[in-house]
């Protein structure tokens, strides 16, 4: 890995200033189906092409943002903080 | 077409002339092998050896034949050698400095008697795969071999008693347009590039721009337009001259790139510096280099490339010889031929495989009109000699049999020129193998990626220059700069292009005439690899060109390739009888170069913290430890008697490492709610509640306390490793259920002091107006106040299990809060204590340390810490795993154990039942109170109930114990409350 990411607090960075934090999965609230919870846990998608994605901004901001990265030549197409439309999580 | 242009250079064999990279007035002085050996300014280690007389530089790998000078530009194994401790160095790119320690490698006992080349004579003995077909059975055959081979063959060896005390820099650097190589292709790039407003970078691994102009025969130019010049040897100085004038242009010399990553991202060596070069777009002009022809013999000394030579003669002022015999199939060997009689030598001889027609008709008449000897239609057959060469067997190619010796000193090959191919393939091209060119050249494309020069297949100055302005064009766009009238450049530079394309005569000659494969002619230098060890190598059924690889090591040593890519898979072509293309090149990885791990390795970024009493620690003689990234007292002499001094006097710990976060908000108490297993929001204010995180499959992540400062302020403690994942947990959760939630990290703001024992209430008085009696300051509550007239918040914790208040307060007082209390304390005896006193306290109050208590999975629930999960909260990270989990009902739990005799178990010791391994001890230490071993130990849930005898492997004894389910001091927790 040796890509730049444009994080939206402070501007084009190395990876290796970043933590990376998975793809971006809907926690399963209120199932209570054991299967939801290990598939939320334990199984990704391993998307080939486009996902989004969590990243921590470790040695900058110690912000998350969202990276849509292409996973098979890792370019970043758009970077974006947390926005409304995208709530994954009830309170 | 091509001019030739009268060198007045002239010199006689003994004494050195002027080379334009050596200072005659500054001599210098250095130690080869014991003896000393003097060298000009200038000079590196081959060019001074050289010089000296010097023609056996090394010892071959396997074989031990002597080895000399061949390239004169790193690309072969043969003047690897040892300076000042550090091995294999290439002597040819080294420059000599003054009292070098220099020393042969891979002889013994010296370079020039080495006893090992008896195994030269013994090649019949070692086939190739010679360690796969011998040394498989018996086993030990082959510990014992390998220790002789290893003495035997090989390289340089490690010094024990160097150490390289050089610091490497790091930095990264950036650049829109990165060049590499700063031949003319490189230099026209970059100022092309540069005239368009790019910012340039050119990296150049020598210490001078000019490339193959720099040591090349002179030649004419054509005409270009925006370039007028009309010969190649001002042609240098102008580029540079303009080079220098560019602001927009930074020349980056001595810099190695030895790694093409992702994303343009360049991995550069320069001298003591690892540089990080990002580059919007790069272009590569790295040039190509010359091949040795193969035939027998074909790595005796004396025998060298046409361009080595002319490096030696142009670069470093040598005449390199008497008598030379040239060999080869272009008009370089004429160039060479004329380039040696223009400094004094006159006994010349060309044997060229081609036929006189082929001939650049004006460098054949200026080579007959000088008397040199020419051959048409020869080759070179074998090498006569030994540790220099006397001779020759060359012959007419149609017929071997009618071959004749010519003597010589010098036999001077040119096997054609191969592209420098390893950064583009790192970049991601494609090779095709061109007839013509004879020599692989990238095809296709990679996204802004550019190349240009004799990489890309130029054979000429004009071609170098215009694909460079050409590739340039290309590379800005790339990189969002704008070119005015775009099409109209582009299409005038293609036109010039195809204008000055050579239609090159040459002729492939049949391969199988270039790879003769009698005797001992090598393919590869470095590995001691012959041509007819690839042929029965694919006799043996390695038929494709990477198992083949692996199998006979070509491609594999030092030079990686560059000498014998070319030829190898020519011969693998042969042998399989499919063509150079379909047979194709093996890949050559980063790093290119052999880069010092301690050049990447960067020590500096190790991240060391001290707390603000760390020099209190050390003036008390603290043995100090690393924990996570701090630095803690371990003990201050001895841990037990700090233990005991706690249990019955006063003790006080730097706890300033606990991890500290601050949380503000309407939403914290819901919050911590989500995030603890505990409840949170119904806590009274200024209470203290101990809280376990988990994650969403049930298992612990880490522990600490919140304080409820007030309904929108909790303070929170981790552990001292947990912190930076705790601060990224509590954020990522924040960020994505939206809450008003405002995380800060505070364990470098505060310091934390934890003082404890029966005198801590005394000692502590003395310091506060706090009223600390029980009934006013209670047991898991807090207090802001000051203490020692400095701000503070008290946490009244149970920490050891004695009665005891965690201090935090601004870090800037810790020496002197440390101080204040350990005088205080002084009258009722107060000890610091370190970690180890810390652990046996908390060990007998059964307190779990995270991932030293707890495993991957390990929950609330098996490490006996149920009470702490409140299932009737509506959602907590980790609820349902932790429910699925009760209801499935617990496999092992967590608990105490107490050893019946005096023996003490090591944490991870086994727990052993009829023979088996059932369990394991997490915890293990002996109890000052008790004076016995005891500690926390994971076991089947059957085993889990108190008095049960359990058996612990210790040192292989299987000692008797017995299993404790309550904490083995204070079980009710009583001293906590007084």
């Amino acid at each position: 890995m040796a890509f730049l990411i444009d994080c939206p607090n402070c501007g084009v960075r190395d990876v290796y200033e970043f933590r990376f934090g998975g793809e971006m999965v809907a926690r399963p609230e209120n199932s209570t189906d054991r299967n939801d919870w290990s598939d939320y846990y334990y199984f990704k998608k391993n998307v080939v092409g486009e996902q989004s994605e969590w990243w921590y901004h470790a040695m900058g901001c110690r912000n998350w943002l969202i990276a849509k990265r292409n996973t098979v030549n890792n370019a970043v197409i758009s970077t974006s903080v947390y926005g409304d439309s995208e709530i994954l999580h009830e309170k | 077409m091509k001019n030739k242009v009268n060198a007045d250079a002239k010199c006689n064999f003994k004494n050195r002339s002027n080379g334009s990279d050596i200072d005659l007035s500054k001599k210098i002085e250095f130690l080869f092998d014991e003896k000393k050996t003097y060298a000009y300014k200038g000079d590196n280690l081959a060019s001074a050896l050289y010089a000296s007389g010097r023609r056996v530089f090394s010892r071959s790998f396997k074989y031990h034949r002597p080895r000399g000078l061949l390239c004169v530009g790193g690309n072969c194994p043969n003047c690897l050698v040892t300076v000042n401790g550090v091995p294999n160095v290439k002597a040819c790119e080294k420059p000599v400095e003054m009292e070098m320690v220099v020393t042969s490698q891979n002889s013994w006992p010296s370079l020039n008697t080495d006893f090992f080349s008896i195994f030269d004579k013994m090649g019949w003995l070692m086939p190739v795969g010679f360690y796969y077909k011998f040394f498989h059975t018996p086993r030990i055959l082959w510990t014992i071999a390998s220790k002789i081979i290893r003495r035997i063959a090989g390289l340089g060896s490690i010094s024990n008693s160097f150490i390289d005390k050089g610091k490497y820099q790091h930095s990264n650097k950036h650049s829109d347009v990165v060049v590499i190589g700063g031949g003319p292709a490189g230099m026209s790039a970059a100022l092309s590039a540069a005239k368009y407003g790019a910012e340039v970078t050119l990296v150049e691994k020598s210490n001078y721009l000019g490339g193959h102009l720099r040591w090349n025969r002179p030649t004419e130019i054509n005409k270009i337009p925006e370039l007028d010049l009309s010969i190649t040897t001002k042609l240098v100085s102008f580029l540079s001259a303009e080079i220098n004038k560019s602001k927009l242009i930074q020349v980056m010399n001595n810099a190695s790139v030895f790694g093409d990553y992702e994303n343009n991202l360049l991995g550069i060596l320069k001298e003591k510096s690892f540089i990080k070069l990002r580059a919007k777009t790069v272009i590569f002009a790295t040039g190509s280099h010359e091949l040795p022809s193969t035939f027998e013999n074909n790595d005796l000394p004396g025998i060298m490339l046409c361009s080595a030579i002319q490096k030696l003669i142009r670069l470093y002022g040598i005449t390199p010889c008497k008598r030379a015999v040239i060999f080869g199939s272009s008009d370089f060997i004429y160039e060479t031929a004329l380039d040696l009689n223009d400094i004094g030598v006159e006994n010349i001889t060309i044997v060229d495989q081609r036929k006189s027609i082929e001939v650049d008709i004006e460098l054949l008449d200026e080579a007959k009109a000088r008397k040199i000897e020419i051959l048409f239609e020869y080759t070179v057959l074998k090498g006569v000699g030994g540790s220099d060469i006397k001779g020759c067997i060359v012959a007419p190619l149609d017929d071997f049999n009618k071959s004749k010796r010519i003597a010589c000193d010098l036999l001077a090959i040119s096997g054609g020129f191969q592209s420098n191919f390893g950064l583009l393939q790192q970049a991601g091209f494609k090779f095709r193998f061109d007839s013509k060119l004879d020599q692989f050249i990238p095809s296709g494309e990679v996204k802004g990626v550019f190349h240009a020069g004799r990489v890309s297949g130029s054979e000429s100055v004009e071609l170098d220059i215009l694909s460079g302005r050409k590739a340039a064009m290309e590379a800005v766009l790339f990189a969002g700069f704008e070119v005015p009238h775009v099409e109209n450049r582009q299409k005038e530079i293609e036109q010039l292009i195809e204008n000055n394309k050579e239609t090159s005569l040459k002729e492939d000659l049949n391969l199988e005439n270039k790879l003769k494969q009698t005797g001992k002619s090598f393919i590869c230098y470095c590995e001691d690899v012959l041509v007819k060890d690839v042929k029965t190598a694919i006799h043996e059924g390695y038929s494709d060109i990477e198992t083949l690889k692996r199998y006979t090591t070509v491609t594999m040593g030092p030079c990686q390739g560059e000498m014998c890519q070319n030829t190898f898979a020519k011969a693998c072509s042969i042998a399989t009888n499919v063509d150079v293309d379909t047979v194709g090149l093996t890949t050559r990885r980063p790093p290119l170069i052999p880069v010092p791990l301690r050049a990447i390795a960067n020590p500096i970024n190790l991240v060391s913290h001290a707390t603000s009493m760390d020099r209190m620690h050390r003036k008390s003689n603290a043995y100090m430890v690393d924990i996570g990234s701090w630095q803690r007292p371990l003990h201050y002499g001895d841990p037990v008697k700090e233990a005991l001094s706690v249990r019955n006097k006063v003790g006080i710990i730097d706890v300033s490492t606990l991890g500290k976060l601050d949380i503000q908000g309407v939403d914290s108490g819901m919050f911590l709610d989500k995030l603890y297993t505990h409840r949170y929001s119904n806590l009274k204010q200024a209470k203290i509640r101990y809280g376990i995180l988990c994650a969403d499959n049930g298992t612990i992540m880490d522990d600490g306390t919140v304080t409820k400062l007030n309904d929108q302020h909790y303070f929170v403690t981790t552990s001292t490793a947990g912190i930076e994942s705790i601060e990224q947990w509590f954020k990522w959760w924040k960020v994505s259920m939206k809450q008003s939630v405002y995380i800060t990290n505070v364990t470098s703001a505060f310091s934390a002091i934890n003082i404890a024992g029966p005198d801590a209430r005394n000692t502590l008085a003395k310091l506060t107006d706090i009223k600390l009696d029980t009934n006013r300051f209670p047991y898991m509550t807090s207090i802001q106040g000051k203490v020692a007239e400095i701000d503070v918040l008290l946490l009244r914790v149970g920490f050891v299990g004695e009665v005891g208040w965690e201090i935090h307060f601004p870090s800037e007082y810790g020496e002197y809060m440390w101080d204040a209390l350990l005088s205080a304390g002084k009258e009722f005896d107060i000890t610091p204590f370190g970690v180890e006193a810390q652990r046996i306290l908390r060990l007998e109050k059964h307190h779990i340390i995270p991932n030293q208590d707890t495993d991957i999975l390990s929950t609330p629930l098996n490490s006996g810490a149920e009470w702490a999960v409140k299932f009737d909260k509506d959602d907590f990270i980790g609820k349902q795993a932790l429910v699925f989990d009760k209801n499935k009902g617990l496999d092992s739990l967590l608990v105490g154990f107490i050893m019946e005799d005096q023996k003490i178990p090591d944490d991870g010791d086994p727990v052993i039942m009829d023979g088996k391994p059932i369990g394991k001890v997490t915890s293990a230490r002996n109890s000052p109170v008790f004076g016995k071993g005891f500690g926390l130990v994971s076991l089947p849930i059957s085993f889990a109930k108190e008095d049960t005898p359990i058996f612990i492997r210790v040192n292989g004894e299987n000692l008797p114990a017995r299993v404790v389910t309550s904490p083995l001091y204070d079980p009710q927790g009583e001293k906590l409350k007084l």
